[in-house]
């Protein structure tokens, strides 16, 4: 995979399915981004599959065999630094952003965008999603907020 | 032996050609030119199989009735 703009995508979008979906599907042809993750991004989203969105364990294992087998270029590592020691909370964000250098990361709750010096964060509302997005039909993102950081 | 193919490039590609020989890892614009097909191709077939297997996934989520199935923020 060669897209030019590399992603975060962490644990608690791709835990929520339709939302991996979309994003995944973004990330091919014309490849609007790179999707990145790590083991302990995959580890978190199959624990949460399981235990708390109740997803049968053949299930969670078929889709990480799958990830595993066909989008291998999206896991990082080497990231291990003393940054994970600063803030336990969000220490492997910092560390992949600092590692990737990534333009955009995309959590649950908000989308960063860096363009020149300036980063714009635009908050994405906490509901769920309702409708199941369509490739052709993507559903509108209201921004509720942003702001220049 | 290969098969010899006329190929005309726009004046930019010509230059990055140029330029990539120069750096002294090709043997001759036969062999760029090949390697460069030859990821091309190798790289529409993966993106296929990453196609495939989104479809798949896709699928037996569905099937499995947790396409939907989304964390409430009280769950996170």
């Amino acid at each position: 995979m060669t897209g030019t703009v590399p992603v975060i995508i962490d644990a608690c979008v791709l835990a929520n399915f339709s939302l991996c979906d979309t994003l995944l599907r973004l990330a091919e042809e014309p490849r609007l981004f790179e999707p990145k993750w790590s083991d302990e991004i995959i580890q978190e989203t199959t624990r949460t599959l399981e235990s708390k969105l109740h997803w049968p364990s053949t299930l969670v294992a078929y889709l990480e065999s799958e990830l595993r087998a066909h989008l291998s270029d999206a896991w990082v590592s080497g990231y291990e630094s003393p940054l994970c020691a600063q803030n336990k909370l969000h220490a492997q964000t910092k560390a992949y952003t600092i590692l990737l250098n990534p333009r955009f990361f995309a959590g649950r709750d908000e989308i960063v965008w860096e363009h020149g010096h300036n980063k714009t964060v635009v908050r994405i509302p906490r509901r769920p999603i309702n409708n199941r997005p369509q490739v052709n039909n993507l559903p509108h993102v209201p921004a509720t907020q942003v702001r220049d950081l | 032996m290969g098969i010899g193919m006329d190929i005309r490039l726009s004046e930019d590609l010509r230059s990055r050609v140029e330029q990539e020989l120069a750096s002294g890892r090709y043997r001759d614009s036969d062999e760029f030119i090949e390697e460069a097909v030859r990821y091309f191709l190798e790289d529409r077939q993966r993106g296929q199989r990453r196609r495939d297997a989104l479809r798949r996934i896709g699928r037996a989520v569905d099937e499995a009735g947790l396409y939907e199935k989304v964390l409430a923020p009280s769950q996170e």
